[in-house]
């Protein structure tokens, strides 16, 4: 592997896959909520709740408003310019940071990027979302995701870039995997002996793409602390928070193994010690408020971890 | 489909003579004529997605300020130039870029095309691109000119001329690569049995080049292509070219200057950087010695460039060849250094500082086109036919206000090559930039170049920036 890269094309290729896998998530719990709003859920009191308040920055009041008003939030999520985080937005920052790395990405991940924001930046779009084309509309965004991620796979060279790239993935991956489980277990008060029925985690395994691999390898009976182990400890689940910090453990020791500095040698003991605190912790006698801990400690962790992170290998200004 | 345009009766046009279709384009024609007009606009969509798809566009902001992107228009039907007319194009560009090399290496040390009386001192000292600071520098094999782009239009007869020589920062190159591929995908049965020059060679030979100047003795220099940034209008072939090459796409805030050598930042630190292709004007290059509030550039390069240790590509001060007044000197320069008889001929050009010059001009301004000499891509320009008397007059004062500023040429027909528009055959006027790379081993041109249209109907302009589009360009047997 080449030991160098340019410290700003490392950064839009880190950040490029951030807002990708943002999006990514995004839309997959857009779609997730949006199918499952057709059937009148007995204990659905939460609507799109759980995607407007990790999502947006829509205040309390604001989401309290539109959690049930799906015409809005497809608008607002799909192609609002005032949103921040729409998935416009978020393909046009997406595509800045390609094409700053462009040279280091490959032609097809360019011109795959380059036609998802042809596609949503089309001018009928945001009409095409006030009408039955909507579902088709989200179905095709969330379908140019896993392509995206298909055309990753296949055509990047497994080098620095492909480090930058997965460990800004699987940051991103992770924070969404802790921000949704919290956003299910807070409700409940992180009570892990409650009898919430499968309907109640469904909306959020669909939205983690794990609801089938849940189904194939927990009995079903006392959801609760079986869905907690699959979404944060179960190390074959590709959301799980235990497989993603896995991933990135792996990337950042090739990143740090030519590196002598000492600041890297510290990144390293950083994130040792946050994978460790989770690897270590008996998921099987996990209180509910050890459960709180470990989703908030965690979260906290990795944010700090991005920051030094980001630190060491961008600050190029 | 209608393949029998009206033709102008004083202008050439490159397919048809008023005999018919040229033998040339024989081929063409004959598989036109077998498309319908399904089978064109299908042609045209597929060309037009080629060019979206890989983000080769521009952005036009509107009253809401979102962003379009657009692309540059491509016309489908290729323009083709025969061996025997591209052999001369070949030999004069060689022949020019060896005198103009000589004449900035020249220019910057002895001086002696001046003390000689064959260029005036003054035409020099008051060109804005002669760059005082690198006065005495030595370049690596006394190449000043690594890449040009010689614009050529051909006049009423089909014979070529020399319009401007672009010795800076040509662009382009990615279009004339990028309009071959898309022909390939368009057109594969008429590239397979037209016997086309090849054109994909040109970054191989660029990155040769680039390495060969490398100030250290080492086997793998680092070259890099310095870019001004994402918003540029030509990103896409900085890109382009980075990638067709295996170089990296450097920003002026990835380079820093210490001890009078250049470094990248790169994620495990410092990584001297050995050749630069700048795809960045002279004066956006160093703060420290250009314009001081420019953040394109690298502060101290220039320093570092003057002690040998780094190499630029082009070099900085070549604007001083390609300024429109300069342009005029170019046969003498040719006579004066290789003592030759130039092989292309230049556009008649009047000095505006030459009173006698100036006063043919102004009783003639009708037929003249007027041109800044430090512009470029079309902007400060008077086409004579077009422009309004109330334009005319404007333009007059500004040349008696600062005679060195300007230039005239008599307006040339520029010949036609017919476009597909709405369907049908219509003739427009067209421009030929060959690229042209001047390394150790000599002067080196892909056979090909890119070949701008005036899209507008009459137009005579053909700059991008100004609604021109481009053509594949085929150099056959």
């Amino acid at each position: 592997m080449n030991s160098h890269m340019l410290s700003r094309v490392a950064d839009g290729m880190y950040w490029l896959n951030r807002y990708m896998e943002r999006t990514n998530g995004m839309l997959r719990t857009l779609n997730t909520f949006y199918i499952l709003s057709f059937d009148k859920e007995m204990n659905d009191s939460q609507g799109y709740k759980p995607l407007l308040e990790y999502y947006t920055d829509l205040s309390e009041t604001q989401i309290i408003q539109s959690q049930y008003d799906t015409n809005f939030v497809l608008k607002y999520i799909v192609s609002d310019n005032l949103n921040t985080n729409s998935v416009k937005n978020l393909v046009v920052k997406a595509r800045e940071n390609a094409r700053g790395s462009q040279d280091k990405i490959t032609k097809e991940l360019w011109e795959h990027i380059n036609s998802l924001y042809h596609y949503i930046n089309a001018p009928d779009l945001p009409n095409k979302l006030e009408t039955h084309e909507a579902l088709s509309v989200v179905t095709k965004l969330n379908k140019e995701f896993l392509l995206y991620n298909g055309i990753l796979n296949m055509t990047m060279p497994r080098g620095m870039g492909w480090c930058f790239s997965s460990i800004g993935k699987h940051i991103e991956r992770c924070l969404q995997t802790i921000s949704i489980t919290q956003a299910y277990y807070k409700p409940i008060n992180y009570n892990l002996d409650g009898d919430e029925d499968l309907l109640y985690w469904r909306r959020l395994l669909l939205s983690l793409s794990g609801y089938e691999q849940y189904l194939k390898s927990y009995s079903n009976i006392s959801h609760n602390r079986k869905v907690a182990q699959h979404v944060i400890f179960n190390s074959d689940f590709s959301h799980s928070v235990i497989y993603t910090l896995g991933y990135i453990n792996e990337y950042l020791g090739y990143l740090i193994k030519d590196n002598n500095l000492s600041e890297a040698r510290t990144l390293q003991n950083q994130f040792g010690r946050l994978k460790s605190y989770l690897e270590y912790t008996d998921y099987h006698n996990l209180t509910n408020q050890q459960l709180e801990e470990v989703l908030d400690n965690t979260r906290k962790q990795l944010i700090q971890f991005s920051t030094d992170f980001s630190k060491l290998f961008f600050s190029y200004t | 489909m209608n393949l029998t345009p009206k033709l102008n009766p004083k202008g050439w046009d490159e397919m048809f003579s008023n005999k018919g279709a040229r033998t040339s384009y024989r081929n063409v024609l004959h598989t036109l004529q077998n498309l319908t007009p399904d089978n064109i606009e299908q042609k045209q969509k597929q060309a037009a997605d080629f060019f979206m798809n890989q983000g080769i566009t521009f952005t036009v902001y509107g009253d809401d300020n979102q962003g379009i992107e657009r692309i540059f228009p491509f016309d489908i039907i290729p323009r083709i130039i025969t061996q025997s007319e591209w052999s001369e194009v070949e030999s004069g560009i060689k022949q020019r870029l060896k005198a103009l090399n000589l004449f900035l290496e020249d220019i910057y040390n002895e001086q002696l095309i001046i003390k000689e009386g064959i260029i005036p001192a003054s035409l020099v000292a008051s060109c804005p691109h002669y760059i005082q600071e690198v006065h005495g520098i030595k370049v690596p094999h006394n190449i000043h000119v690594h890449i040009a782009g010689i614009d050529l239009i051909r006049g009423a007869k089909g014979e070529f001329f020399v319009l401007e020589d672009n010795l800076r920062c040509p662009s382009g190159v990615s279009y004339m690569l990028e309009n071959r591929e898309i022909t390939k995908r368009i057109f594969p049965e008429m590239l397979s049995s037209n016997h086309i020059s090849m054109v994909s060679n040109y970054p191989m030979i660029l990155h040769n080049i680039l390495v060969s100047l490398s100030p250290r003795n080492i086997s793998n220099p680092n070259v890099v292509l310095l870019t001004p940034g994402i918003y540029n209008s030509a990103y896409y072939e900085h890109t382009f070219l980075a990638r067709q090459m295996g170089v990296p796409l450097v920003e002026g805030r990835d380079l820093v200057v210490s001890n009078n050598r250049v470094y990248m930042k790169t994620t495990s630190g410092l990584q001297q950087v050995d050749v630069i292709y700048r795809r960045l004007d002279d004066e956006y290059l160093d703060p420290l010695v250009f314009k001081p509030d420019s953040t394109l550039g690298v502060p101290g390069l220039i320093s570092a460039y003057r002690q040998g240790n780094v190499a630029l590509v082009n070099a900085v001060g070549n604007g001083v060849a390609d300024d429109k007044a300069v342009y005029a000197y170019v046969p003498q320069m040719i006579q004066f250094y290789l003592n030759e008889e130039p092989i292309l001929k230049n556009v008649p050009t009047y000095q505006m500082e030459n009173v006698e010059e100036r006063e043919h001009v102004f009783a003639d301004m009708e037929n003249m086109v007027i041109k800044e000499t430090n512009q470029s891509g079309g902007y400060g320009m008077i086409m004579g036919n077009k422009a309004t008397q109330e334009e005319l007059e404007k333009g007059k004062i500004a040349i008696l206000a600062n005679p060195r500023n300007f230039i005239a040429q008599p307006i040339i027909q520029l010949s036609t090559v017919p476009c597909l528009i709405d369907g049908k055959l219509k003739l427009r006027h067209v421009d030929l930039r060959p690229y042209a790379l001047c390394g150790p081993n000599g002067v080196e041109i892909v056979p090909g170049g890119l070949t701008r249209v005036a899209l507008t109907e009459g137009s005579l302009v053909v700059n991008s920036s100004q609604g021109g589009g481009s053509k594949d360009t085929w150099i056959v047997e």
